[in-house]
């Protein structure tokens, strides 16, 4: 059974790895310059991220904003990734969240302001013509990891941070079952498997907490955002699984230790799952998922992630059992030593 | 435990530094190319976090077979 976990967690983990990084991010508009627009003649250079311009026969570009739509004119496309529009601005167009829409035969890629992705322009090039916006807007018709402003190809840490994070919870679900099998049957083996899952869950929560930090410097602008709940759970988390780790280290007495410690690995998956499940639903934070939306809707896992995602959280849980089973493997070995 | 308190204090430093300087060479190329660059450190950290890890348990083995050469002599 271990060498078929072995095998299936390592072709896991070669897929998610490969899969994760080679697949592309969907085409978008990177961002414009000037940001905002007055009314009036002005000049826009707008930045398009993973397509090629060039390749772009009939480069179509629109402005909107709600329901009114205005066209503009392609002036040059300067490389593959710029190129510069010249808009006519009435003065009734609202010049903050302003949606620019890049439009050619097979596809419509979006943004200047907000985001929304488009699935219909009405064809004639004429002012107020009436777009549904809120149809498709995740609607996409190629192989690609969705190109989300400010996360951008850092989506993809999807397939390593989330996964962390869900091997922990299994690690310390698996320690916290074998505790109260050794407390109701008082089998040291089931508290050499508590223990040891326990600690690599441990381990797999630090390398949760290190990854997120790296990513949220760079997404949401700094190391660690004390505001965020979910953030300080995981971290309190963290806190408990090390005070399992000091109580085993500090009572000497054997049955006594694994007594105790079994005890408090039960509240300790309580509290973890009180710190990384439920408190943060409670409140805002910048984890999807929470202050009250579902955590897997259409807009943060689309198909194509979903795809890469679920074997992802199998292969690195795969990982952690194996770890773990290194680490029972020993301590037995340990035990049998001192008995003999 | 020294190891998490040398992890905790980089990581309180590099805050410092990041927060006075913004633009600094290491920050941009973070930034760069779609931020693809913060994937590769995450999972180079995921990496070194599992290496260190074996590596420990590669210790623990050793004294464990040490132990059992004395136990049998």
């Amino acid at each position: 059974m271990m060498k078929g976990l072995k095998i299936t967690t390592v072709i896991l983990l070669v897929y998610t790895l490969v899969a994760g990084m080679v697949i592309c991010l969907d085409k978008a508009l990177m961002g414009a310059n000037p940001s905002q627009l007055h009314p009036g003649k002005q000049t826009v250079t707008a930045y398009y991220y993973h397509g090629n311009l060039k390749e772009i026969k009939d480069l179509r570009v629109w402005a909107f904003h709600k329901n009114q739509v205005i066209p503009c004119k392609p002036l040059q496309i300067k490389n593959e990734q710029i190129f510069t529009l010249s808009i006519q601005v009435p003065d009734t167009f609202p010049s903050k969240n302003v949606g620019l829409v890049v439009e050619h035969a097979q596809r419509r890629d979006t943004l200047f302001g907000a985001l929304y992705f488009m699935s219909s322009v009405s064809g004639e090039t004429k002012t107020n013509a009436t777009v549904d916006f809120d149809k498709n807007i995740s609607a996409k018709d190629s192989f690609t990891y969705p190109n989300r402003e400010i996360l951008r190809e850092s989506i993809r840490n999807l397939f390593f941070h989330v996964p962390m994070w869900f091997t922990m919870m299994f690690l310390a679900f698996i320690s916290m079952f074998y505790s109260i099998k050794y407390l109701r049957g008082g089998n040291v083996q089931h508290d050499i498997i508590a223990d040891n899952c326990a600690r690599v869950a441990l381990l797999f929560g630090l390398l949760g907490l290190v990854t997120g930090s790296l990513w949220a410097r760079f997404t949401w602008g700094q190391w660690w955002v004390t505001e965020d709940v979910k953030l300080n759970g995981a971290a309190f988390t963290a806190l408990i699984y090390f005070a399992y780790v000091i109580l085993r280290g500090s009572v000497q007495d054997e049955i006594q230790r694994a007594k105790i410690s079994g005890i408090y690995n039960i509240f300790a998956f309580v509290m973890m799952m009180v710190f990384v499940m439920v408190l943060p639903r409670l409140q805002d934070s910048l984890h999807p998922g929470n202050g009250g939306n579902p955590a897997f809707s259409n807009y943060d896992l689309d198909s194509t992630m979903r795809m890469v995602f679920y074997p992802a959280v199998l292969g690195w849980i795969g990982l952690g059992c194996w770890i773990a089973s290194l680490k029972i493997r020993l301590s037995r070995v340990k035990l049998n030593l001192l008995n003999s | 435990m020294k190891y998490i308190g040398c992890i905790l204090l980089t990581f309180l430093l590099l805050n410092g530094f990041t927060a006075q300087a913004q633009s600094n060479d290491l920050t941009d190329f973070f930034y760069s190319s779609g931020k693809i660059y913060v994937v590769t450190g995450c999972l180079l950290l995921i990496l070194a976090g599992i290496i260190f890890y074996l590596i420990r348990l590669d210790r623990k083995i050793k004294r464990l077979e040490k132990d059992m050469e004395d136990h049998r002599s």
